[in-house]
């Protein structure tokens, strides 16, 4: 069935009351879907058509099944290398934009960015830890509200999926001063939330203003150190997933003919992600499945990130009584339709005690992961219409190397080149040519869709 | 090497990894292979006196069987069973048995109790798994049992390991038949109450048929992992056989039997190579725990009573009501039990025979475990020219053909993507599996003799209690969206401990119009009785340290 816009993430309200700003925000949407199909497309053989649809557009006829593709909260790039334990405290330090959290690099360069800070929450999903004087943890407040719904609010010109400035919106960033001294502190000034100068990114030949003085700071301070609106990781953008979606529908070969269906091997051979994540691979290799039996493929309205539900099974306070699920706040987003964009887990004042008190099974909560071990995070897709598409299979673009000390460590392999040293090929059974002499695109070092400018 | 090890090696798939040598003779054998026997007894003890269970683990290690002294038998009754196609059952080289196995486990305090005052006291801390250092009643309820002290599944209404109730020392024992296990039993009952130690529980527990189906009448154990390994300085000598031509690769690489994934072996022992993001390259071999806790295996024990009658009335009821919804009218108790299992009675998988049950099918140990969700299974070709003639399994992911909630889905993705991410959980969060139903099968029209009082001794051994066990207890059969979506809670054994929620379990079915509906389990069928955390040391570790004075 179409629909007749493109609703934001979790329904959320704000847009109601800007004139203009919710069919800015389904026009953005709909044109990340045809930018991001016809991405696909030019993977595909000449005269085949990209498996992956807008809704706004594009009805396909038979029937529809609603997928959910979920995964867990937890950083599996940090849990895959150094294991869950020592996730916990990795997970609640925050890094700055110099340093990636997946590997040797930085997402942007130059001394700007070594003050600015993301979360090293690559899930989708993050969270923001408030400690009372004895250290103990008082507060966890979750996000996972895009990047883009925070730079439409304050009115910035975005990127379409080619890069184009073309994506206006009205704005309105009296609310959104409003909404953060709702959800983070009174104290916050909007010269806060936006630039004071171009922040620029100097890690190519030609310096590249990144945001642009006068555009809203999604790593403001009161956003990253000092509370939590929305995601901060560089590749947890929602205009990411929708090219994810779309890239995933492209069906892939080893070099002798063989399909790649292994997740794993897949998102090495189609670099559309994370190799490491909980997400990414799973969300491709789900829409790469479906893409296989012919469906057409897309994302349900509303389009979003979110949190699906959390398992509080073994949560006990102090009292030995099991936690309460009131405990865990949805602020914003639909909780019964598992679009939970804002929550915030935190023990009633009159109680007593604080989060840092509760155990889960038998073991006091120290860190933010370990209730994000327990939040499953997804969002929507849509298969419709199977057997409707017999598309070609393209061969590998990228290929991985898996660390040696850490096995559970995989890096996309420099292209053309060797793996790094320490590092050894991975799924390179995959086709009889050694994947690491296939022409890999090189490592991405930073997320475009980021980008912004004020007109 | 042994004559018949020799005649279990299967030839080397060329270009596969190489498989590091396991010490067969320091590794206690239940953890891997596993004793398989179709006679089993648990007995749970106290240490009472440390000094002298020291001194009786002292005397009688040598008992306590490991890979090597086992494998001989395992490998005759495999090779025979895999030459007739068949998975269980009492063939003519089991029948000629007469094993009495035994192997022994030690729960955190069990330990403690044992280093207290010695050198290696402070050991403990090295243990890393919360699970295994708080115990099975602290973790309780993160398994979903229920909070409710007066319910039966509670850890104090437990008939074992409920707090103040809590074995230092699980014994598990293994024989090929009834009397033999009667003897070898109470000769060590009587040697451990003489060691200073007191029996908290014992139980026997047994296979039911020949087919090795549980209470509820499906077939149970068909697919386990296999563990990499060699078990001989023959570089063919593998611990579990290899069935798929060394021509084909790279499957060759990957299954022991068709279907079953090859596991590398620090995903069960400690010490040894464990997995990696490539399910064929061999990821770090850690010790969690001591240095003496290598070639180790944490053992969890579950007593699982099995409300039968309960299950049946439960099935017939929702059948009924799934068949008045648009779509579902086919459905009836014996599928929609399919479908909660993901196999029918026999052990034929749903996803290769939809339709109805084909015994022949789930009997057959090369076709039983062929199948995938995330594509279309492909003819292997095996060794020895055996081959697979049943319909192959098509591409489910959406869960058409084996419904997303069925529990053999919710525990095993398989080659399909999963909520931890990609493909690693089917080798990086599986467990081995080795108990087996206690209590006697419900009779049909009589009354029942022991009312009620049937079901699991549920045994498993892993690397990590909390990520593996636990794991897949609360992340995947607990959860209403985990490992994929839709599906909701594995209705076979699922628990459902959200506060608020009273305990019920719901699951969504799919039909090929897009049509749903909805399967909801309002009473328990399957309740915790019993059980421990415990940790399952190598030989040399017995030795040298827990029996050293």
């Amino acid at each position: 069935m179409a629909i007749s816009q493109y609703d934001s993430p979790g329904y959320l309200p704000d847009f109601a009351g800007i004139p203009g700003q919710a069919a800015a925000w389904s026009a953005a949407v709909s044109a990340w879907f045809d930018g991001n199909i016809e991405l696909a497309q030019q993977k595909l053989k000449a005269g085949e058509r990209a498996q992956f649809y807008n809704q706004l557009t594009t009805t396909p006829s038979g029937p529809v099944f609603d997928q959910a593709f979920v995964w867990n909260g937890l950083p599996g790039t940090y849990r895959n290398r150094y294991g869950r334990l020592a996730t916990f405290p990795l997970a609640d330090q925050m890094l700055p934009l110099t340093q990636r959290m997946d590997g040797p690099g930085s997402y942007y360069v130059g001394p700007q960015w070594e003050s600015l800070y993301y979360r090293p929450n690559d899930e989708y999903c993050e969270w923001h830890v408030d400690r009372n004087a004895d250290g103990k943890i008082q507060r966890v407040t979750f996000t996972s509200e895009p990047p883009e719904y925070w730079q439409a609010l304050h009115g910035d010109t975005l990127q379409d999926a080619d890069g184009n400035w073309s994506l206006t919106f009205p704005g309105d960033p009296g609310l959104l001063l409003d909404l953060y001294h709702e959800m983070v502190s009174p104290d916050v000034q909007l010269a806060d939330l936006i630039c004071q100068e171009d922040l620029v990114d100097l890690s190519t030949g030609t310096p590249q203003v990144i945001y642009p003085r006068g555009a809203y700071n999604p790593y403001n301070r009161w956003n990253t150190t000092d509370g939590i609106v929305h995601l901060t990781h560089p590749a947890n953008s929602l205009s990411a997933e929708i090219n994810l979606g779309a890239m995933a529908t492209v069906l892939r070969v080893a070099t002798d003919g063989t399909p790649i269906t292994d997740p794993d091997a897949l998102i090495c051979a189609a670099q559309y992600g994370g190799v490491n994540r909980s997400s990414d691979p799973t969300i491709g290799s789900c829409v790469n499945e479906l893409a296989a039996l012919g469906f057409a493929v897309t994302l349900r309205n509303p389009v979003g990130l979110s949190m699906n539900h959390i398992d509080l099974a073994g949560f006990t306070t102090p009292h030995g009584e099991p936690v309460p699920p009131e405990y865990f706040r949805v602020i914003r987003g639909d909780a019964t339709l598992g679009l939970i964009e804002r929550a915030v887990f935190e023990v009633p004042p009159e109680e007593g005690y604080v989060v840092g008190d509760i155990a889960i099974g038998g073991v006091p909560i120290s860190y933010g992961g370990q209730i994000a071990e327990h939040i499953t995070v997804n969002f929507v897709g849509m298969a419709a219409a199977p057997g409707s598409f017999s598309n070609t299979p393209v061969p590998p673009q990228a290929s991985c190397c898996q660390s040696v000390q850490e096995g559970g460590w995989l890096r996309y392999a420099p292209a053309g080149e060797p793996c790094y040293p320490g590092f050894e090929p991975a799924f390179a059974y995959a086709g009889p040519v050694p994947v690491q002499l296939l022409t890999a695109a090189p490592t991405p070092t930073r997320q475009g869709r980021h980008k912004t400018r004020v007109v | 090497m042994d004559a018949r090890l020799a005649m279990s090696a299967a030839a080397a798939p060329e270009g596969g990894p190489t498989e590091p040598l396991l010490d067969v003779d320091d590794i206690q054998g239940n953890a891997i292979p596993g004793f398989m026997k179709p006679y089993q007894y648990v007995m749970a003890l106290r240490i009472e006196d440390a000094v002298a269970a020291k001194r009786w683990l002292a005397s009688n290690a040598g008992l306590f069987t490991t890979i090597a002294g086992l494998l001989p038998s395992r490998l005759a009754v495999r090779a025979e069973r895999l030459a007739r196609r068949v998975s269980a059952g009492a063939t003519e080289a089991a029948a000629a048995l007469d094993d009495a196995w035994l192997n022994i486990a030690f729960s955190y305090a069990g330990l403690a109790k044992l280093l207290a005052g010695t050198a290696h006291e402070s050991d403990l801390a090295a243990f890393t798994d919360e699970a295994f250092v708080a115990g099975l009643v602290a973790r309780s309820r993160l398994l979903g049992d229920p909070v409710d002290p007066a319910a039966e599944g509670n850890p104090a209404n437990w008939v074992v390991g409920g707090p103040g109730n809590e074995p230092d020392i699980l014994l598990v024992f293994g024989t090929d038949n009834p009397t033999t296990q009667e003897s070898f039993v109470a000769t060590r009952r009587a040697s451990a109450t003489g060691g200073g130690m007191t029996v908290l529980y014992e139980e026997a527990g047994q296979k039911l048929n020949p087919l090795g189906q549980e209470h509820f009448g499906f077939k149970d154990g068909v697919s386990q992992p296999g563990p990499r390994g060699r078990v001989a300085a023959d570089p063919d000598t593998y611990l579990t056989p290899r069935s798929i031509d060394p021509s084909a690769t790279p499957a060759a690489w990957f299954y022991g039997l068709p279907g079953q994934y090859l596991v590398w072996p620090g995903e069960f022992v400690f010490g040894l190579p464990a997995a990696a993001a490539d399910p064929l390259l061999p990821g770090p071999a850690e010790v969690p725990g001591p240095g003496w806790s290598a070639n180790g295996s944490y053992l969890v024990f579950r007593r699982l009573r099995q409300d039968v009658a309960g299950f049946r009335a439960f099935v017939a009821e929702q059948a009924a009501a799934v068949a008045k919804q648009p779509g579902f009218s086919q459905v009836t108790p014996d599928l929609l039990a399919a479908w909660i299992v993901g196999r029918w009675p026999s052990g034929a998988p749903v996803s290769r025979t939809p339709s109805g049950d084909v015994p022949g099918l789930g009997a057959d140990p090369l076709a039983n475990n062929h199948f995938g969700y995330a594509a279309a299974s492909v003819r292997l070709p095996l060794t020895g020219g055996d081959q697979d003639a049943y319909p192959l399994a098509p591409s489910d992911p959406v869960g058409l053909t084996c419904p997303l909630p069925a529990h053999i889905r919710k525990v095993n993705t398989r080659d399909a993507g999963n909520d931890q991410g990609g493909r690693r959980a089917s080798f990086n969060r599986r467990v081995l599996r080795v108990g087996l139903p206690f209590g006697p099968p419900l009779p049909d029209n009589e009354p029942d003799p022991v009312n009620g009082n049937r079901g699991l001794l549920f045994l498993c051994y892993q690397r990590s209690i909390v990520e593996q066990f636990e794991f897949l207890n609360t992340t995947w059969m607990g959860d209403p969206t985990n490992p994929r979506a839709p599906s909701g809670y594995d209705l076979l054994v699922g628990q459902n401990g959200q506060p608020g929620d009273q305990r019920v379990r719901s699951a969504t079915l799919l039909n090929g119009e897009g049509g749903t509906a909805t399967v909801t389990a309002s009473v328990e069928y399957v309740i915790p009785t019993g059980g421990g955390y415990f940790f399952s040391p190598s030989i040399s570790a017995i030795t040298t340290v827990l029996a050293a004075s």
